[in-house]
């Protein structure tokens, strides 16, 4: 890159190893991986994933992908994230990386 | 499309200007290929269409391992070509038939999508949210009652009435510091988008969510921002947590582009 910002702060680059827990995984190739064992802390990062990539990005009408609405993509998937809203709520007190105001 | 059991559909990840990495691999496991056409790049994958076309992906989206498995595969390209320069994510399940109605958008919106790139570059964005306190907390926590003097009826009422002023002071004290800190971090972003509050996701972490934005930053601000996310020491009982950095999702809306 002609312009490389990320040098000027000490946060991890974006898709550097490191950078986050799950980005080294998920190039796995998923289509008969089926289940992943899941640490706490990636099922709370995964509701911040699928909160961008099916309510972000841009929106393209994909020749194929005319007959799955934006709305019902949301709604389709949205009741997958609901199935594991108890599972998410048992982890409530499993140790994350949040930190307290100081 | 065609029922071939080795058919496939294109599934596009991203809008850049620089070709893939060799190494990546898509969201079927599959290399990906550059569709090139007006100086842009369209990060693509053939998936098979057994999978990932109509009907079955709109099957498999009711699984959430399945699309947990194709998030984070989706993401790992696109984090790819963020490493390469500027990118603009494209959103999940977005597919074509072939590579000409791929290149067709790219030559037409062309203008588009280059001032988006141009918005997006030297930028990232990043994700702040702020949790409450979980329920039942601040009751246990109101302040005691001088049992001495009072009934045991009364010293009940006194306790209720305090604990409810608690409460009331708590909301108004997590309203201001969400406030003050969204001040903060608008001084150093670009733009700010709100993600939701509601539903599956308010309740993960146990504490009620007051506050899931995302920010675009600079990365040269990035430093600042982050004091800022930090800075303001006025409500122990709220948890700020800072998530990142995110390939520019919730930044890629592209006037002109959703109704392409």
């Amino acid at each position: 890159m002609s312009d490389s910002p990320y040098e000027a702060r000490s946060a991890p680059r974006p898709g550097s190893p490191g950078s986050r827990p799950d980005s080294r995984d998920a190039v796995l190739p998923v289509g008969a991986a089926g289940r992943y064992p899941e640490r706490p802390e990636r099922r709370l990062a995964l509701v911040d994933l699928l909160d961008r990539v099916l309510a972000g990005g841009v929106v393209l009408r994909g020749d194929l992908s005319l007959c799955i609405a934006d709305v019902e993509l949301v709604r389709v998937s949205l009741s997958a994230v609901v199935a594991s809203v108890s599972a998410l709520t048992d982890l409530a007190d499993a140790p994350d990386t949040e930190v307290p105001p100081t | 499309m065609t029922d071939a059991p080795d058919a496939t559909c294109i599934w596009l990840y991203a809008v850049t200007r620089d070709p893939p990495d060799d190494e990546v691999r898509g969201v079927a496991g599959e290399p990906l290929r550059a569709i090139r056409e007006a100086g842009l790049v369209a990060y693509a994958g053939d998936v098979p269409t057994s999978e990932f076309g109509e009907p079955a992906v709109r099957r498999n989206l009711e699984s959430l391992d399945w699309l947990a498995g194709v998030a984070r595969a989706h993401d790992a390209v696109v984090r790819a070509a963020v490493t390469r320069g500027a990118t603009i994510p494209v959103r999940l399940v977005t597919l074509f038939t072939d590579d000409t109605s791929v290149r067709e958008l790219l030559r037409d919106r062309a203008s588009v999508f280059e001032s988006a790139l141009g918005r997006l570059d030297g930028r990232t964005e990043w994700g702040v949210k702020v949790y409450g306190a979980k329920p039942g907390q601040a009751d246990e926590q109101a302040p005691e009652s001088d049992e001495t003097l009072s009934s045991p009826g009364t010293s009940y009422l006194l306790r209720r009435r305090a604990a409810r002023t608690e409460r009331e002071r708590r909301v108004r004290a997590a309203t201001e510091y969400v406030d003050r800190l969204r001040a903060r971090l608008a001084a150093h972003s670009v733009a700010e988008r709100l993600h939701g509050l509601g539903g599956a996701v308010a309740r993960e972490g146990g504490g009620t969510l007051l506050l899931n934005g995302a920010y675009l930053v600079e990365n040269k601000r990035f430093a600042e921002f982050n004091d800022a996310v930090n800075a303001d020491s006025g409500a122990r009982d709220l948890r700020v947590q800072l998530t990142g950095p995110w390939p520019p999702y919730s930044f890629a809306y592209v006037p002109g582009l959703s109704d392409v």
